[in-house]
């Protein structure tokens, strides 16, 4: 029996909400003031507002009016789409890149996803009130089983395992509902919810003074000026161009896989431009505005830069390190310490909600199965990927090694073959004539230029930039010596993993007679 | 933090808030009667 589900966005804010959604998560408000404090402070939001004109909305243009464009040509899932825009039978392979993408970040993501649960929940019941970062430290390894393979799968609310499966729960239902009442019904509410939680922890930052008389120099002005004060002779620096590049590009989830499948449920008279600069915007202002005065100035305000540079940077000592030892130091710091993780819950909710969606549509699309029976074998898929992610879990080289492979090379790849099709192969006339299709504004027409030469030609350089960093066998990365130096078996599995994914997606695409006709 | 950095701040605050509130404001007030003359002119 099949069970009819209305396949399509109900209102034109839903499905901005939800791409919205998809592209704020842990990165707006962990991994960008990382970027910022330690990338020339405000230079870096030069390099930043360059990159999201030349290589962000480009982008974001190109995939939302590819995405419309399958969807108008019966597609909703990568492969058909780049076949049928494309009329060309090979681009569908293109597509297997595209589902590989959002399907092994899921892996990966979900496990991050029910850390966040697990922190606001512990907030929430009291059980986390560390009183140095010895404690803090402890409390994460045990949670994430980070010292043992398999030491995280136990029942008890200190690891993350049964967080695992609430998530999962979450996840399953509201994909199962379909994209209007699943998606955009769960993104209606849960942005303007972030949004609420996020302007109350930025007031309670923003309100913090000087936390420790003993320590004046240790204040909230002096963390956003740990921020913001800019070294302009940074910009000198090619890593801030890159990094600045790779934030952006990141942070906008394009290169994802996402966007297109969203978008290839809108109708021919549905507005791209404009939707996709509105769910860019939202996705800016999150990181900039709320992220960009959060997690570092609060850090700085409790410990000042010296103790904050000795916890570290990285978006993970950022979020489960630092700011629970500013909670703890906060009068209600439980309150606010649950406000936030379940923040961090619900943006990644968001996210990892969009990232089953492309392999749903694919499964129906190639299979033309129900939708029931296509949710029991996206679930099957995604639960075996994210439980090989939590029981490796030592080092968190699972996460970590799937993370390098997927999140930074083969997304840089997908955008780089994306905006090339769009440009060149459909052709910026045909392109920006599909696009303003029901468009309410104009893309402005240095954009021709722009798409066409630019934005193509700075993603080839990032692009280079990695493959760089893979060959430069002189000074291998710890990815490299993962693999080939010192060989590591839960490296080498995850490797292997995506390969399986790619194989399977492969099998059914020339078994679909569907996408392949 | 020194009064560049404030003003940097200021402006890239400013200008994502700008910006999301011009998309918000077209989203929110666009009608597909709008469209409809865009097409038929």
């Amino acid at each position: 029996m099949s069970t009819k589900i209305n396949d399509g966005w109900n209102t034109r804010l839903g499905v901005i909400l939800a791409v919205s959604g998809s592209a704020v998560g842990l990165g707006n408000f962990l991994r960008f003031p990382g970027l910022v404090a330690e990338y020339g402070g405000g230079a870096f939001m030069i390099a930043y507002f360059i990159s999201f004109l030349l290589i962000g909305l480009p982008i974001c243009w190109a995939e939302w009016t590819i995405g419309r464009k399958g969807g108008l040509l019966g597609f909703n899932s990568a492969p058909g789409i780049f076949q049928s825009v494309t009329n060309n039978e090979k681009y569908k392979y293109l597509g297997v890149i595209a589902l590989i993408i959002p399907v092994g970040i899921y892996f990966y993501y979900l496990i991050i996803e029910s850390w966040c649960l697990a922190y606001a929940f512990n907030y929430f019941t009291g059980n986390i009130n560390f009183q140095s970062p010895d404690e803090a430290s402890a409390f994460f390894q045990e949670l994430t089983g980070i010292s043992e393979n398999g030491s995280a799968i136990s029942l008890s609310t200190n690891h993350v395992f049964v967080f695992v499966l609430v998530s999962l729960a979450f996840n399953f239902f509201f994909i199962s509902r379909g994209i209007s009442r699943g998606i955009e019904k769960f993104c209606s509410i849960a942005m303007p919810t972030l949004l609420m939680i996020s302007i109350i922890i930025l007031i309670r930052v923003l309100t913090l003074g000087t936390p420790n008389s003993e320590y004046p120099e240790n204040n909230i002005n002096n963390g956003l000026g740990y921020m913001w004060n800019p070294s302009f002779e940074s910009l000198k620096n090619p890593s801030l161009w890159l990094a600045a590049a790779s934030q952006i590009f990141f942070s906008l989830s394009v290169g994802f896989g996402v966007i297109i499948t969203y978008a290839s449920y809108l109708k021919e008279s549905d507005d791209v431009v404009l939707s996709g600069l509105t769910a860019a915007s939202t996705n800016e202002f999150f990181e900039v505005s709320i992220g960009g005065m959060m997690s570092i100035p609060a850090a700085v305000a409790f410990f000042g830069v010296t103790g904050l540079t000795q916890i570290g940077l990285s978006t993970f000592n950022i979020g489960f390190n630092a700011l629970p030892l500013v909670f703890a130091e906060m009068p209600l710091g439980n309150l606010f310490g649950f406000l936030f993780f379940f923040l961090l819950f619900l943006a990644a909710i968001t996210s990892s909600l969009s990232m089953l969606q492309p392999a749903l549509a694919f499964i129906k699309d190639s299979l033309r199965l129900s939708h029931r029976k296509a949710i029991s074998i996206l679930f099957f898929i995604t639960t075996l990927g994210a439980y090989f992610v939590l029981f490796n879990s030592k080092d968190l080289k699972a996460l970590d090694t799937l993370d390098y492979w997927i999140a930074n090379l083969l997304m840089v790849f997908l955008a780089t073959a994306q905006i090339i099709l769009f440009g060149w192969k459909i052709g910026i006339k045909k392109g920006l004539e599909y696009a303003h299709k029901g468009s309410k504004i104009k893309i402005p027409v240095f954009y021709n230029f722009i798409i066409k030469y630019i934005t193509p030609t700075l993603l080839i350089i990032i692009l280079f930039n990695w493959i760089w960093g893979i060959v430069n066998l002189g000074n291998p990365n710890q990815y490299i010596i993962d693999l080939f130096i010192e060989p590591n078996l839960t490296a080498w599995n995850s490797i292997g993993l995506i390969f399986i994914l790619g194989l399977i997606i492969t099998f059914c695409l020339n078994a679909s007679k569907r996408i392949t006709k | 933090m020194n009064i560049i950095g404030a003003i940097l701040l200021t402006v890239s605050i400013g200008l994502v808030t700008s910006l999301s509130i011009f998309c918000y404001y077209k989203i929110l007030t666009f009608k597909d009667e709008d469209l409809d003359q865009d097409s038929t002119s």
